[in-house]
């Protein structure tokens, strides 16, 4: 008797093996083991030619991090750069998402195209920015010129270098965060916007006093979700600026990659990547708190 | 009663006719205002893919100031190509990418669906808890495990190989969540039957399962394929040989910083970088932003 259920036991453990087990192994391998991994890094010191050769020094990094000026100005860029896309973007991706909400055909097509950016990759788009904003040949300047202006500096300038990369990174995700707005106000009941019109509220006091507290949901995981990518930039440094001029485009991910790639010291961008972590957490966690308040 | 009719009309058309809610704009203005936003995301593109058929003379001197000629291939030629493709070799690179991308897409449905599989259908002890630990991953943002995975490729002797790129990519928590939801949807009694009828797990995962999900299927490879063909961090990282550069790759080293940038290669790169993920979208459009929209709900 019990060596038949031992038996239909081990069986069963051949069975959920075969079905979990390879996608276990690499999750551990490639996920679970490098999270683990990356707080033991940030205590050590080591070169990235020679791995093998390292010295635990305990909370050094993170010592030195407190004063090193670049990092704090990356922190300062990658802030800065968030809260340009928070105040920037959402406004206009609802704007665009109130006016494209509806499900005809043209406006259909219309958010087809606004959202095809987001299909391209980060490389493509920062390329061809980077011929946009070219201050002689592009076509930025091109227009200014046309319409009587005087062109600008755009990325060769200390102020306008990481309002271009917004302004870039805008038309790039805009397509996106409108989706989400739709889907949420698509997701709005019409009666309570017709009760209000048939009270007497005009289009501006249904859309702050109706639709805006209906949509609290959508709007707060697009905060969130709009924070952590605008955090993680890294490619339009690395392809358009390399984080300057004068560090103007630092981001914390470009700072990162030079002090583990560039500089060879993974153990100080370890530490880098470990404040990261730990921002990134917060904010998600912020955002379960906030979303499970505005389901009351 | 002309007058009774035209009251009795009027209240037919204000209870049929849905009322009216949206802002009160005119029309044309609303086709005005349309067709301007979609040339603010039409035009840039349009821009790239006729300037990279020309001479770089001709893209400067149709630049500024913006004309007509700005967004039309007078002066066509393949120089910028001839360019791209040999000196530059990307035609290798599109081949990488390509290996890449399929191998990426065919090895995350299978470990994705399996796994989906075990959590929807089988019973184990753990499971619960695994699967938060599983969703959980999703929240640690690749950058932040950069330089262990770094240190993680090297040590298993994959630095410098195409594989590289993409094993440590195929156990998708995405993929396994988004797939376990669409096995979850299929009543149990299609799987009972078949069980009881002597069937083996693999055979209801197989026969019976895999068909009913094809949708989910679908919208988790065209996403895989964006997400494979579009990474860059991680192949600029791991990979270091220039016969094994990924597309992104090599067109990121086409733009200098602080250099006068290589119009026709970025132009050029920038086109056939872009041509095989437009065609994707134009034709699977229906699972991409249904996929990105639900992507970013559960990530």
């Amino acid at each position: 008797m019990s060596k038949v259920r031992t038996k239909a036991r081990y069986s069963r453990f051949i069975t959920v093996a075969g079905f979990l087990g390879p996608f276990l192994v690499l999750l551990v391998v490639f996920r679970l083991i490098p999270i683990a991994e990356v707080v033991l890094t940030s205590l050590q010191q080591f070169n990235l030619l020679r791995p093998d050769d390292r010295t635990f020094i305990g909370a050094d990094n993170f010592v030195r991090l407190a004063s090193d000026y670049r990092f704090l100005k990356s922190m300062r860029v990658s802030a800065t750069f968030v809260i340009g896309m928070l105040v920037l973007q959402i406004p206009l991706a609802l704007a665009l998402a109130m006016a494209l909400r509806g499900s005809q055909r043209g406006i259909r097509r219309i958010r087809t195209i606004v959202f095809s950016p987001v299909t391209m990759s980060i490389v493509v788009v920062t390329a061809i920015w980077r011929l946009l904003l070219d201050p002689a040949n592009g076509i930025f300047n091109g227009v200014l010129e046309r319409l009587g202006f005087e062109g600008l500096d755009f990325i060769t300038s200390t102020s306008q270098a990481l309002p271009s990369l917004m302004l870039m990174i805008i038309w790039y995700q805009i397509g996106f965060t409108m989706i989400l707005f739709v889907a949420g106000l698509q997701a709005i009941p019409t009666v309570y916007a017709e009760a209000a019109a048939v009270d007497g509220a005009g289009p501006w006091q249904r859309f702050r006093f109706v639709t805006l507290p209906l949509l609290s949901r959508t709007t707060v995981f697009v905060v969130v979700i709009i924070t952590i990518f605008s955090f993680q930039q890294f490619a339009p440094a690395y392809v358009m600026t390399r984080g300057g001029p004068s560090d103007s485009t630092l981001f914390v991910v470009y700072y990162l990659y030079q002090q583990a790639f560039s500089f060879l010291d993974p153990g100080y961008a370890s530490a880098i990547a470990v404040v990261f972590l730990a921002t990134v957490l917060v904010v998600a966690l912020l955002q379960r708190r906030l979303l499970s308040r505005t389901d009351a | 009663m002309a007058g009774l009719k035209l009251i009795r009309r009027r209240r037919r058309e204000a209870e049929q006719a849905p009322m009216r809610l949206s802002a009160p704009v005119p029309g044309y203005l609303r086709v005005a205002l349309g067709i301007a936003v979609a040339l603010v995301f039409i035009a840039p593109v349009w821009w790239v893919v006729a300037a990279s058929f020309k001479p770089q003379f001709a893209i400067f001197r149709d630049a500024a100031p913006v004309t007509a000629a700005t967004f039309l291939p007078f002066d066509a030629t393949l120089d910028n190509y001839r360019e791209v493709f040999g000196r530059l070799g990307m035609g290798r690179a599109l081949i990488n990418s390509t290996i890449v991308a399929v191998s990426q897409v065919i090895l995350t449905l299978v470990l994705c669906s399996t796994g989906a599989y075990a959590f929807s259908r089988l019973r184990f002890p753990g499971r619960r808890v695994l699967f938060i630990i599983i969703l959980g991953t999703l929240l640690v943002p690749f950058e932040s495990i950069l330089i262990p995975m770094y240190l993680m490729a090297s040590r298993l002797g994959l630095g410098d190989m195409l594989p590289a790129v993409f094993l440590p990519e195929i156990a998708s928590a995405f993929g396994l969540f988004l797939l376990r939801q669409a096995f979850d949807d299929v009543p149990r009694e299609l799987d009972d039957a078949a069980l009881v009828d002597g069937a083996s797990h693999f055979r209801v995962y197989f026969d019976v399962l895999l068909p009913n999900i094809k949708p989910a299927l679908a919208t988790l490879a065209v996403i895989t394929f964006l997400w494979s063909w579009n990474g860059f961090l991680w192949p600029l990282v791991i990979i270091q040989r220039p016969e094994l550069q990924l597309i992104q790759v090599a067109l990121a080293q086409t733009v200098v910083p602080g250099e006068l940038p290589n119009w026709g290669a970025i132009l050029g790169g920038a086109t056939i970088a872009t041509v095989p993920v437009l065609i994707l979208f134009l034709l699977l459009q229906r699972y991409i932003v249904q996929g990105f929209a639900e992507s970013a709900m559960k990530g």
